[in-house]
């Protein structure tokens, strides 16, 4: 029961988006993905969610191909947050986070406590009654993700849930950086397997159980951060000269540049 | 934001239909007093006896001219609405008209075809009046015809339109392009402008009479068979679109987040495009191309109560189907007795609010 891909490989044409990746999401695990600029990172994102299908090999949840799951049943379980949203409808923020529930029938009650609970999870009820387009950049982000999350909220009869988030902490201040790698966590022990593509090495190094690094279309280390984070793999990848201390109360790598 | 709760809207806005009906139906070059509608109401269930002959000639005035009419400007306006709705939904952008973006261009030009080439048909509407039930039948196939045709052209428009604006793959999750679809809209309506053009010059007198009748937009052909063409088609609208108000919202975030939640886009993007090809196509079709009430009106709705299809639909059609009754009921009145074809009152009241809408925008993007 997870979310898998099989050699999977994303072309556009002639040039390779994606190099064929086998890569396995396990419920209660958090997945960071990593690398420069163009390295395949939200191709793999988008074999995972199904916006794209694989140009070969093939993508799996909870043991079923992912184009075989109708689509209502498979947003019960796997739950997106794109990189940018283009919402220019004036929505009241409730609103856009209750859109999170369209795929489920949990009947509006139900559905206002999810909503008002994802809300507060992410430190944006005061924002409830707010109007969408009228809010900041982080603001925005948070509502969106608050959507994902009422989304996922509940679990589902079709198996464990997943929570695939593309770069969430883009536009968030520190504060609530840490709130949103808090609230990952909650999820994950709740047996949701989550996967994001974060930047910063030290935010995927403080939340993630395992991480991926990405360079040129294909995944060139994985596994714990303590693993994968060496001088060599870091200078490897991003092409610039790095130093590595231990966190000192963690004791996670702490990636700093020269 | 919300300025009023949406129910409260719905509400006024059947209280203001029907006050636009009554409108419709009383004022005119002559001008029927409300109590004679009561009368004609009584006399016509059997409770009073006594018939006048001014009541005759009102009920007369009411029943042949000015109550089809009344119901066709409100069907039309209904669904012109409706589908200026529903396409800003699928374009995800507020400045998307079935007039501006060339969906009635196109669907004009499939409209003007068929007068043409089926032209035959309408011979027979000169046909003396003897042969009323031949006249009628021949107008409902003639009219079903330039139904299909003004259906088949609109549907291409949106199609083409959709594709360029929306970049072509359904991958892209950003917004579709306001100039790109304006300038498809403007190349499609040159397009169906210059076809247009050719046929006039191919046309004899009676199809170039029609053909420029299309084009101007005007309700003064309403008669029963029109109006029941509208009505089906608005019935179809109301009964395809209402049911899609959460997927279209959930559209409103990008096709890849709707298919995210759950939406099957591919479906609701083919159910909605045909929808409005078909309101659109037969609203020319009776009624030829009536600018910018599918513009105006949904966006007045969404100021007072935000965008939320659940509401603005339904909330859409009714406001569209009030303004085009009163439209209407205006362009009998100012020059009376003649009258001004309605698609120059919509325009006119029209243009300044999207000249406004575009300096919004423009604002809001620098």
């Amino acid at each position: 029961m997870s979310l898998s891909t099989v050699a999977a490989a994303l072309g556009v044409g002639n040039s390779v988006l994606l190099q064929p990746t086998n890569l396995t999401l396990k419920g209660g695990e958090i997945t960071a993905i990593c690398g420069p600029n163009g390295a395949g990172k939200t191709s793999l994102l988008r074999l995972l969610s199904a916006d794209a299908r694989p140009s070969s090999g093939g993508v799996s949840l909870n043991g079923r191909e992912l184009s075989r799951w109708r689509v209502k049943e498979r947003a019960q379980i796997l739950a997106v947050l794109p990189q940018h949203s283009s919402l220019n409808f004036a929505f009241a923020v409730e609103d856009v986070v209750a859109l999170g529930r369209s795929p489920h029938a949990t009947g509006r009650q139900r559905d206002q406590q999810i909503v008002d609970a994802a809300l507060a999870a992410v430190d944006s009820g005061h924002l409830r009654g707010r109007c969408y387009t009228d809010l900041s950049g982080g603001e925005q982000q948070r509502v969106h993700l608050a959507r994902v999350l009422a989304q996922i909220w509940q679990p589902s009869v079709h198996g464990e849930r997943h929570l695939i988030l593309d770069e969430p902490t883009a536009s968030l201040d520190l504060a609530h950086q840490a709130l949103l790698l808090e609230v990952v966590k909650r999820f994950a022990t709740e047996g949701v397997a989550v996967c994001l593509v974060v930047h910063d090495l030290n935010l995927a190094a403080r939340c993630a159980d395992r991480l991926l690094l990405m360079r040129a279309g294909a995944v060139v280390a994985s596994g714990t951060p303590r693993e994968v984070l060496t001088v060599e793999a870091v200078q490897a990848v991003f092409d610039v000269d790095v130093q590595l201390i231990a966190h000192p109360h963690s004791g996670v790598p702490l990636v700093l540049q020269s | 934001m919300r300025l009023c709760s949406p129910k409260m809207f719905l509400c006024s806005g059947f209280v203001l239909l029907l006050v636009a009906m009554l409108s419709g139906v009383l004022l005119g070059p002559v001008s029927i007093p409300f109590a004679r509608l009561l009368d004609g109401l009584t006399t016509c269930f059997g409770v009073a006896v006594q018939t006048s002959e001014g009541l005759q000639r009102d009920l007369l005035i009411i029943s042949a001219i000015r109550l089809p009419r009344m119901l066709l400007a409100a069907l039309v306006g209904a669904s012109l609405a409706l589908c200026g709705a529903a396409m800003q939904g699928l374009f995800r952008n507020p400045l998307a008209d079935p007039s501006l973006i060339g969906v009635s261009a196109g669907a004009s030009l499939g409209a003007s075809l068929v007068i043409v080439f089926a032209g035959v048909w309408f011979e027979s509407e000169v046909v003396s009046a003897s042969l009323l039930s031949k006249v009628e039948l021949s107008e409902a196939v003639g009219l079903s015809l330039m139904a299909s045709g003004a259906f088949v052209g609109g549907s291409l428009a949106v199609l083409v339109v959709y594709r360029l604006a929306a970049g072509g793959g359904g991958n892209s999750s950003a917004g579709t392009s306001v100039a790109t679809m304006l300038l498809a809209g403007i190349a499609i309506s040159a397009l169906a402008g210059a076809g247009n053009s050719l046929l006039s010059f191919y046309a004899d007198n009676e199809m170039l009479r029609r053909i420029s009748l299309w084009q101007m937009g005007r309700l003064d052909g309403a008669n029963w068979p029109r109006v029941s063409m509208a009505g089906a088609a608005l019935a179809l609208l109301l009964a395809g679109l209402l049911g899609q108000s959460r997927a279209l919202n959930a559209l409103l975030l990008g096709e890849s987040e709707a298919r995210f939640l759950g939406i099957d886009v591919e479906h609701l993007k083919r159910r909605v495009v045909l929808l409005t090809a078909l309101g659109v196509g037969v609203s020319v079709a009776v009624a030829g191309a009536i600018a910018f009430v599918g513009l105006v009106v949904p966006h007045i709705v969404r100021l007072v109560i935000g965008p939320d299809h659940r509401f603005l639909l339904p909330a859409s059609a009714l406001l569209g189907a009030s303004l085009l009754v009163f439209a209407d009921t205006l362009s009998r009145l100012v020059v009376a007795p003649a009258e001004l074809p309605v698609g120059i009152v919509t325009a006119l009241l029209g243009v300044p609010f999207f000249f406004s809408l575009l300096v919004r925008q423009r604002r809001k993007v620098t």
